[in-house]
C-alpha cells in the first residue's frame, strides 16, 4: 500500500491510499500437523479449524490480501483500490477526485472522475476501484488528484504512484512461403495453368519472460480476406486441461519460466483466374489474375490473438499482426528448372526439353526463356533459341518446351538455359541436368 | 516357583517400576492437548514429564520417551521455534532404524513381552523432515520423497502432503501440483479432488481448477465461491459466501475481500470486525486478522496502528495457543 507525501504549503486534510488488487487466490500455509502419534488422522477430512495450523498439502481456502504491489506485466488488467481519506478533524467540501494513468509514452488515460463535487466528513474516505489493461512496457504513473474546499480555502492534492510494467512474452514471428519443387510438378500436354494458390507457413514462437508458469495459452489466427487459415498445432489445449488427462499424463498445458511454445498456421489464398492467351499457339487458357493495384493490401495476412493466464491468476491478451514483410525468402526470385527430357535421346534427332520458371517474388515479372548458344556445348537448340514466357504473376509457374538436338553421342549436360527478367535484365540460371545421348 | 514364572514376574516388576499406568496417562494427556492444538500446554506438560523423570518420580520406557520428544518437537515447530526444534532433533542423533539406541532389542529387560525392531515413531520422522524443509536444507525435499516411497496408506498420504508444501516453499509450484496429483491418484475421493482444485487455483490455473471442480459429484460451496472470485465475478462470489458457505471464517474473510474488489471498504471492515470481536475463537485465524489489519490501513490510515494493537490483544486473549501475533505488524 502506498501513502501520500506531504503537500508543499501546509498539511493537506486529505490523503490518498492506494492498494493493488490481485486475483484472490487461495493462500498457502503449513502442512498438516499430527494430532496423534503413530495414528495420523485422515488428512483430508480432519484438518485443523485454523488454516494457520496447517491444511492438506498446505493449501487453504482463505484469501489473504497482498502485502506489496508485486510485479505488473503488460496486457494484464491492472486493478487498484484508491481511497482518499479525510484525516482532519473537520469535514471538507466540494471534493473532486480525478484518477488517471500516465503510460510510458506519456499518454494520459482517464480512469475515474466524480463530476459532482461531494463533501467528505472527518475520518471518512471516498473509495474507488480503477482498472486498466496496460499494453505498453516501462514506467507508468498512477496520477491521483483531489481538489477540495477546506475552511473556505480551495486546495488541490496530487499524488504520483510509479510502477514498472514488464514484458510477459517475447513473440517471434516468421512467415515462410511454401513451394513445391519445380521438377515435382507433373507436366501435362497441353500445358495447364500453374498453381492458383499461394501458401505460407506462419511460425509463432512465444518465450515466457515471466518468472512463473503460464497456462491456458492460446493463439488464434484471424485471417484477413482473401486469406484463409488452418491451425497446425497438434495438441488440443482443452483436452490437456481435463482431470482425466492430468491423472494419466500429468500437467502438459504449462509453459514454465523461460520456456518457449510454438504455434504453426497454414495460411493460403486462391488467386482468381482470367482468360488469357496461352504460351502455346494462341490457345486460350485460364490464367491467375493478379490485381497489381491491390498488391500492398495482400501483404497483410491477418493477426494472431494470443491469450494466457499467469501463475498469479491474471488473464492477459495481446495481438500480433502478420505481414509478408516478415517473409524469410530463401528461394531465388525467379526459380528456373528443367522439368522433363525424353528417356531416349538419339544423336542428330531433335527432342523437346520441358522447362519451367516460377516467380517467387511478390510482383509481376516479364520473363523470357533463353538458350545461350555460347554455353550449350554439344546439345544445341533447333530454330529459335528463346521463348517469351509473358507476364508471370507472383507464385505462378510458366512452362514451355524448347527443341534441342545432340551433335555427339555420350554423356552430356544440358547447359546454357536461362530465364531473363526483361525489365531488370537480371538473368536466372537453370540447373544443368545430365543426359545420355545414344 | 519355576524358573520361567520367576522370569516373567521379574519382567512385570520391571515394567511397573518403569511407569506403566502413570506413563500411559501422561502420554494420553499430551495426545489430547495436541489434538486441540494447545502447543504451549504441550510444551509445558512435556517439560513437567522431563522434570519428573529427572527426579525419579516418573519412569518412561524408551519408546515412550521418544513419543514425548516427538510431541515436544511438533509443538516447537507449530509455535515457530525452529531453532529449538532443530536443536532437540540434533540431540536425538540419527533416527535410522538401524540405530541400536532406538531398537527394542537394546532394552529387552525393560519390556515384559519380547519386542524387536525400531521404536522411532513415524511422526518423529515427519517432524524431523519438516524441520529440515523449514530450515531450507538442501536435499530435504528429496528426503521426504524417499521416506514416502517406503511407507503406504495414510502415512504416505501425510508425507506427500508435506512434500507438496515443501515444493511450494522453494518456489517449485508445478512440482507441488504434481505431488497433489499423485496424492489424488492414490486417494481418489471427493476431498482429495477439492484439495487438487485449490492447489490448481493456488498456482493460478483457473481453467484446470474449473475442470476438476466440475468432475466432483458433490459441489463444495466454498470452492464454487472461490472460483467465482478468481474469475472476477465478485458480486456472485459474495452472494455465494453470504448464502451458501455457512458464515464461517472463510465466508466472512473471503466475502470481505470480494467487498473490497467491489469498492465497498467500510462494509468489508464491518463484516470482519464483527466476526472477530463477537465470534468464537475459530474465527481468530492469522489470515483473517491480517486481512482486517490491511483493511484498517486502507480505511483509517491514521488510526490503523491503534486498531492493529487492539487486534493483537484480542488474539492474545482469545486466540488459540501459538497464534502468530507478529503477523499483524508485517
Amino acid at each position: 500500500m502506498r501513502d501520500a507525501s506531504p503537500a508543499r504549503s501546509g498539511p493537506h486534510a486529505l490523503t490518498f491510499r492506494v492498494m493493488r488488487l490481485t486475483v484472490p487466490l487461495p493462500t498457502r500455509t503449513n502442512p498438516l500437523p499430527f494430532t496423534a502419534v503413530n495414528t495420523p488422522a485422515d488428512i483430508f477430512e480432519n484438518a485443523p479449524v485454523w488454516e494457520a495450523e496447517g491444511a492438506p498439502c498446505g493449501i487453504g481456502s482463505l484469501t489473504v490480501l497482498p502485502s506489496s504491489f508485486g510485479s505488473i506485466y503488460a496486457y494484464e488488467t491492472f486493478r487498484s483500490f484508491v481511497s482518499v481519506f479525510n484525516r482532519s478533524q473537520s469535514a471538507v467540501e466540494s471534493v473532486v477526485v480525478n484518477i488517471m494513468m500516465q503510460t510510458a509514452s506519456q499518454k494520459r488515460i482517464p480512469l475515474f472522475e466524480n463530476h459532482k463535487p461531494l463533501p467528505l466528513k472527518s475520518r471518512k474516505s471516498m473509495n474507488n476501484v480503477v482498472s486498466i489493461t496496460l499494453s505498453e512496457l516501462g514506467v507508468h504513473v498512477l496520477v491521483c488528484t483531489a481538489s477540495y474546499r477546506d475552511n473556505g480555502q480551495t486546495r488541490s492534492l496530487r499524488q504520483f504512484f510509479r510502477f514498472n510494467v514488464l514484458p510477459p512474452l517475447e513473440p517471434t514471428l516468421s512467415v515462410v512461403p511454401l513451394y513445391r519443387r519445380l521438377d515435382a510438378i507433373p507436366i501435362a500436354s497441353p500445358p495447364i495453368p500453374s498453381s492458383t494458390y499461394l501458401h505460407y507457413l506462419v511460425d509463432l514462437r512465444l518465450l515466457n519472460a515471466i518468472p512463473m508458469p503460464l497456462y491456458a495459452t492460446k493463439a488464434v489466427f484471424e485471417p484477413k480476406a482473401p486469406y484463409s487459415v488452418r491451425a497446425l498445432r497438434r495438441d488440443d489445449e482443452s483436452r490437456l486441461q481435463t482431470l482425466d488427462y492430468m491423472l494419466k499424463h500429468g500437467r502438459r498445458a504449462v509453459i514454465g519460466a523461460g520456456d518457449i511454445t510454438t504455434f504453426l498456421f497454414h495460411v493460403y489464398r486462391k488467386l482468381p483466374l482470367q482468360l488469357s492467351s496461352s504460351l502455346w499457339d494462341g490457345a486460350e487458357v485460364r490464367r491467375p489474375q493478379y490485381d497489381s493495384s491491390s498488391k500492398n493490401s495482400t501483404k497483410y495476412l491477418g493477426k494472431i490473438a494470443i491469450s494466457w493466464r499467469s501463475a498469479a491468476g491474471e488473464h492477459a491478451r495481446m495481438e500480433q499482426e502478420v505481414v509478408l514483410s516478415n517473409i524469410q525468402d530463401k528461394q531465388p526470385e525467379i526459380e528456373v528448372g528443367v522439368c522433363a527430357v525424353p528417356q531416349d535421346i538419339h544423336v542428330h534427332q531433335p527432342f523437346v526439353v520441358r522447362c519451367a520458371a516460377r516467380n517467387n517474388t511478390d510482383t509481376e515479372r516479364r520473363l523470357y526463356l533463353q538458350i545461350r548458344r555460347d554455353l550449350v556445348g554439344d546439345i544445341v537448340p533447333v530454330g529459335v533459341s528463346g521463348v517469351s514466357l509473358g507476364d508471370v504473376f507472383p507464385g505462378q509457374i510458366a512452362r514451355c518446351g524448347i527443341t534441342m538436338i545432340a551433335l555427339v553421342r555420350g554423356q552430356h549436360t544440358l547447359s546454357g538455359i536461362r530465364v531473363v527478367d526483361i525489365d531488370s535484365k537480371v538473368s536466372y540460371k537453370a540447373d544443368s541436368p545430365s543426359i545420355t545421348v545414344l | 516357583m519355576t524358573d520361567q514364572r520367576q522370569a516373567n514376574e521379574t519382567r512385570r516388576d520391571n515394567e511397573d517400576q518403569h511407569g506403566g499406568h502413570q506413563a500411559n496417562e501422561a502420554l494420553q494427556l499430551l495426545h489430547q492437548l495436541s489434538a486441540k492444538y494447545q502447543w504451549v500446554s504441550v510444551l509445558q506438560h512435556a517439560s513437567t514429564l522431563r522434570m519428573a523423570e529427572d527426579d525419579g518420580s516418573l519412569k518412561l520406557l524408551p519408546h515412550q520417551q521418544l513419543h514425548v520428544a516427538a510431541y515436544r518437537i511438533l509443538a516447537l515447530l507449530q509455535t515457530r521455534q525452529l531453532e529449538r526444534a532443530t536443536a532437540e532433533i540434533s540431540a536425538l542423533g540419527t533416527l535410522s532404524e538401524h540405530n541400536p539406541k532406538y531398537r527394542y532389542e537394546s532394552y529387552a529387560k525393560l519390556y515384559a513381552e519380547a519386542r524387536c525392531g525400531s521404536f522411532v515413531p513415524f511422526c518423529l520422522h515427519v517432524v524431523a523432515l519438516e524441520a529440515a524443509i523449514r530450515r531450507g536444507e538442501a536435499g530435504a525435499v528429496d528426503a521426504i520423497h524417499a521416506h514416502a516411497a517406503r511407507v503406504s496408506g495414510v502415512q504416505r498420504a501425510l508425507l506427500l502432503s508435506c512434500a507438496a508444501c515443501a515444493h511450494a516453499r522453494v518456489g517449485q509450484m508445478e512440482a507441488s501440483v504434481e505431488v497433489v496429483l499423485q496424492l489424488v491418484r492414490e486417494n481418489y475421493n471427493q476431498h482429495a479432488l477439492q484439495t487438487l482444485s485449490r492447489a490448481l487455483l493456488a498456482v493460478g490455473d483457473v481453467e484446470c481448477a474449473t475442470n476438476v471442480v466440475d468432475s466432483v459429484a458433490t459441489r463444495d460451496a466454498t470452492l464454487d465461491a472461490l472460483l467465482s472470485a478468481v474469475k472476477g465475478e465478485y458480486a456472485e462470489a459474495l452472494a455465494r459466501y453470504q448464502s451458501e458457505c455457512g458464515g464461517g471464517k472463510t465466508a466472512v474473510s473471503n466475502g470481505a475481500v470480494c467487498l473490497l474488489h467491489l469498492g465497498r471498504l467500510e462494509e468489508a471492515v464491518r463484516l470482519v470486525e464483527t466476526a472477530v470481536l463477537d465470534g468464537g475463537e475459530d474465527v481468530l485465524d492469522e489470515g483473517v486478522l491480517f486481512n482486517l489489519a490491511t483493511m484498517y490501513e486502507l480505511a483509517e490510515p491514521e488510526g490503523a496502528a491503534g486498531k492493529k494493537s487492539q487486534l493483537a490483544n484480542v488474539a492474545s486473549q482469545r486466540g488459540r495457543q501459538g497464534f502468530d501475533v507478529q503477523l499483524l505488524n508485517r
